[in-house]
């Protein structure tokens, strides 16, 4: 992508606005998708959450001040979609989010879109046990092999919790993980 | 005795070895990424501009939509509350000065008679020992009307 400032007015300018939005949206879509995936697990609900973050990144990109960078912008949008999504299903069901999660965990295994093994299952549980902000640290640092500034700047953590959290997520899993491989 | 300006309070005098948040691994274990999750065929070339677009078109209509039941609900909510609030309220609940104008009205021309009518008599026991002087002047005073009809009778 050429320079982000510029291409960022391209999105800000009528004229070029569809244009660049489709750039954006090819450029980002699939990592985008697979970030709001991995929170929230059920392929129809990412598919929803997809389409909500880009319209608001569509709708908000004229208020966009460029103090972060663009991918971590919409990254963000991206999270916060993705966590308001949890919270409303909770509150629908008069659920906490932890119990949303754990049940749609639950139903990975009858999920058409799922065909991960026993072992994917059961690291999947093991990342459900963590808090939200260190399943979020993890699945993005971990798994997504993003840089801690970035993840500070999608989350709005300093970098030094968000390493303290990162460890301690990792030790979590690490010993969930020992307890699987052990049976 | 040590000021607390002379004390280090600098918080980043704590170090860890370069790169060791960034080599924090699941150590002696393969690392497990997360497999499995697919998406249908074909998936992400459906995402296009236009679909944004028409979700954002439909989701637009859905809010137009949404607020106008909303507005009709509050509207309909306000209609029946102000009919049972004109209707059924004012009929049903009685307020204290209301009754006080009934009582003035249409009980003041009753005498003693009426009200031994209206009453049963029976019900009433009277204690001659708890009057006094005052009570008999009081009906001596207020129950002339009831001498004049025996008079005139």
């Amino acid at each position: 992508m050429e320079n982000e400032s510029k291409f960022i007015a391209k999105l800000k300018d009528k004229g070029s606005q569809n244009k660049s939005f489709e750039i954006l949206l090819d450029k980002y879509k699939e990592p985008i998708y697979w970030h709001i995936r991995k929170i929230v697990l059920d392929h129809d609900d990412a598919h929803d959450i997809l389409q909500n973050t880009f319209i608001k990144v569509f709708k908000a990109i004229n208020n966009f001040k460029e103090q972060s960078k663009l991918y971590t912008w919409i990254y963000r949008i991206a999270t916060n979609e993705s966590l308001n999504f949890i919270k409303s299903k909770a509150k629908k069901h008069f659920k906490t989010s932890e119990e949303i999660m754990i049940a749609q965990t639950n139903k990975l295994r009858e999920d058409p879109y799922f065909d991960g093994d026993e072992l994917q299952l059961k690291f999947q549980e093991a990342i459900n046990t963590l808090p939200v902000k260190q399943k979020l640290v993890f699945q993005m640092k971990y798994e997504q092999e993003m840089k801690f500034k970035d993840i500070s700047e999608i989350l709005g953590t300093s970098e030094g919790a968000l390493k303290a959290s990162y460890h301690i997520a990792v030790k979590k899993i690490k010993k969930e993980i020992i307890k699987i491989q052990t049976f | 005795m040590v000021s607390k300006n002379n004390i280090n309070l600098n918080t980043n005098r704590f170090k860890t070895p370069k790169g060791y948040f960034e080599d924090i691994t699941i150590d002696n274990i393969k690392k497990i990424e997360r497999k499995g999750f697919k998406v249908p065929q074909n998936y992400f070339e459906t995402i296009n501009i236009d679909l944004i677009n028409n979700t954002n078109y439909l989701s637009k209509i859905i809010n137009f939509k949404y607020r106008e039941f909303a507005l009709s609900g509050i509207a309909a909510v306000l209609v029946i509350g102000l009919f049972i609030n004109g209707f059924f309220s004012d009929s049903n609940s009685f307020k204290d000065a209301e009754i006080l104008d009934y009582m003035n009205y249409e009980l003041v021309g009753y005498s003693s008679y009426d009200y031994i009518e209206l009453f049963d008599v029976n019900e009433f026991e009277i204690n001659f020992n708890q009057l006094n002087d005052n009570d008999f002047e009081y009906y001596l005073e207020t129950s002339f009307s009831d001498d004049q009809n025996l008079n005139n009778e």
